[in-house]
């Protein structure tokens, strides 16, 4: 078992959690100065994070109340609130080393944890980590992997001070921009989580698939038998949980960039952990059975033109298009036309990103920038939820249109990325393009719909 | 003369005039130790000390303990002046068989002790107000029947409760669960 010790930075210097306690229900949550029954006097605001309805950490751990230990004090602003969420995420877990020298993880963390779980800029990284460079050398001389946690709003100020010493970022094992304490998670639990999740997932799929032909069989057992492999290989899943808080984080370009690099000069575990990983992304990504895509054809109700539609005036009536082919929606005719509503909805049961692109391939251009940026929309998409581009269909046609639709979905934010893995760069070759999309765990169906002058 | 003075009432320019009369006595009784303590080494107990304490945050000194604890009129002398500068004043507990209790209940304040599930050897004081106050306690100062004083600072008030942690064989703990100490908030 992994055992994690929680450094919690501050401009003072570094502060371990030492201890970490349920209190009764009937006192404040307090934090006190090495075992002593010294409150520090960020007791107060530690109790409004930790008691509903303000906090988080009675409504994730279910307690309402805790004593926390550490090592100096901390005196002022919220910065500690990211590094007290990982101890109690760790606490909860039965992972939190009381001691640095029980660590196998030491977390260095900073940053402020709102009542949505986003992880918010702080100032002070830069100071914080000089005053740390030290301790956290020293650990990672004695063998404990050290990870730096800091918001994604840093992330320029944590790169720039690694980048001026060194022998720290030699030090760090791993440094994780969080965007939320989700993020958190992903990076931290590590190893066994990685094991738990793809073999709970693997057993999923059997489970919805008793049928599945023995190809698949024979593809979750050969895949179990690369986390056996993995399981025995650490640095194989220490890589492969690197590269998912990367994804999850929606730092594709890096995690591209960091597997080709591996494939090339890393470790031979490290090499399998760089040929396993599309597989073990896609596993825990949304499929394409979670991404419904349809498109439907808008006209105007019976008597009324498509000014009012155009203008925004009404709504007009919806008919769902057939899908004439797995890449090809049905052809419309422009008679009584008046736009196209094409449409992804989450039909999986957990929420994804999703971007989708409408763009004319033929016949017609796009005549400013603003109106190709109405072409593309992103959302996290909650089950069951929609995301939809409209276009008006122009009375000045005179040649048919074909419109290309193009989907993504993954579990991490793809908005940055969606313009590249949509295949803007036609150099790509289409291979190249879809075992990148395996690595970043995402999604992509693209169609095309033909709008015709004249039914055929 | 101050509009301080002019501004009391005639029963608190009374009472007033009692507590100068009654310091003024206790200095003269102090007179013959002064003397002495000008040709020994101690330096004196006087006014200024009892007011020190009762109005400051600072615990007594050893020179105030010990004329406090063989003076008995010292002690009223200092009882009363608490009296005067303190906002509630603890009334001392019904008897208890065991004679040790868990809290206090006073008019517009409560007391609760509980002992810490995560460090049994530390205990929590929680001061609780029945309604908001505009000038909360800043300490809690205590009586035991030997005449030994004490005095803790209190933090700032988290809503209605101000809480206190600290260790279950302190000075503070041990007074505040016997009966016969008289508690005040100041």
């Amino acid at each position: 078992m992994n055992k994690v010790s929680v450094l919690i930075a501050t401009t003072d210097g570094p502060v371990q959690v030492q201890r970490l306690a349920e209190e009764d229900p009937e006192v404040r949550s307090v934090i006190c100065l090495n075992g002593t029954s010294e409150a520090l006097p960020i007791s107060a605001a530690y109790d409004a994070f930790v008691r509903k309805p303000t906090g988080v950490i009675e409504r994730l751990f279910g307690h309402p109340v805790f004593r926390m230990d550490v090592s100096a004090k901390i005196s002022d602003g919220h910065s500690w609130q990211l590094g007290i969420f990982a101890a109690h995420a760790l606490h909860a877990r039965g992972e939190l080393a009381e001691r640095l020298e029980d660590a196998t993880h030491v977390l260095w963390l900073t940053g402020e944890v709102n009542n949505d779980h986003e992880v918010k800029r702080v100032d002070h990284v830069a100071k914080k980590l000089e005053l740390s460079a030290a301790m956290l050398c020293g650990l990672a001389e004695g063998g404990g992997k050290v990870i730096l946690g800091y918001p994604k709003g840093n992330v320029d100020e944590v790169e720039h001070a690694l980048t001026e010493d060194p022998g720290l970022a030699d030090a760090i094992f791993q440094a994780a921009p969080l965007e939320s304490t989700n993020d958190l998670f992903v990076s931290l639990f590590l190893e066994d989580e990685a094991t738990v999740s793809i073999v709970a997932n693997a057993v999923e799929i059997n489970e919805k698939n008793p049928g599945s032909s023995k190809l698949r069989l024979a593809g979750i057992v050969a895949a179990l038998a690369l986390v056996l492999a993995g399981v025995l290989g650490w640095n194989m899943f220490g890589e492969i949980s690197r590269w998912r808080a990367m994804a999850a984080s929606g730092a594709y370009e890096k995690l591209l960039f960091d597997i080709e690099n591996i494939k090339n000069n890393g470790c031979l575990m490290c090499r399998a952990a760089a040929r396993v990983y599309p597989v073990v992304a896609g596993w825990r990504s949304s499929g394409q059975g979670d991404l419904e895509l349809t498109a439907s054809e808008i006209h105007a109700p019976a008597g009324r033109s498509c000014s009012p539609f155009r203008f925004d005036r009404i709504d007009g009536e919806e008919r769902l298009l057939d899908v004439a082919s797995p890449r090809r929606f049905a052809d419309s005719s422009i008679d009584g036309l008046c736009g196209v509503l094409y449409r992804i909805r989450n039909a999986g049961s957990r929420p994804f990103h999703a971007f989708l692109r409408v763009r004319p391939r033929s016949a017609i251009q796009n005549r400013a920038p603003a109106q190709r940026r109405n072409g593309a929309r992103y959302a996290l998409l909650a089950p069951g939820k929609t995301l939809a581009i409209r276009v008006k269909i122009p009375e000045w046609l005179r040649r048919d249109v074909i419109y290309g639709i193009h989907a993504i979905i993954g579990e991490g934010p793809i908005n940055d990325v969606g313009r590249w893995a949509i295949g803007d760069d036609r150099t790509k070759p289409d291979r190249l393009r879809k075992s990148q999309l395996a690595i970043l765990g995402l999604t992509a169906r693209s169609m095309v719909h033909r709008v015709r002058l004249i039914e055929k | 003369m101050t509009d301080a003075w002019k501004s009391l009432t005639a029963a608190e320019k009374r009472t007033a005039e009692e507590t100068f009369g009654a310091l003024s006595i206790f200095d003269d009784l102090t007179a013959d130790a002064k003397t002495e303590a000008e040709e020994g080494a101690e330096r004196p107990i006087g006014f200024s000390d009892v007011y020190a304490f009762a109005t400051g945050l600072e615990q007594p000194t050893q020179a105030l303990r010990q004329a406090l604890l063989r003076d008995r009129r010292l002690r009223s002398a200092l009882d009363r002046l608490l009296d005067k500068t303190s906002l509630y004043r603890f009334p001392k507990v019904a008897a208890a068989s065991s004679g040790a209790i868990e809290g206090r209940d006073g008019d517009n304040y409560k007391i609760r002790l509980k002992v810490s599930q995560a460090a049994p050897r530390q205990t929590y004081v929680i001061i609780e107000f029945r309604d908001l106050v505009t000038n909360p306690p800043s300490a809690i100062l205590f009586s035991k029947p030997d005449g030994e004083y004490n005095i803790h600072p209190l933090p700032e008030p988290d809503g209605k409760i101000i809480q206190i942690l600290t260790d279950s064989d302190s000075a503070l703990v041990t007074a505040l669960r016997n009966v016969d100490t008289e508690v005040y908030l100041r």
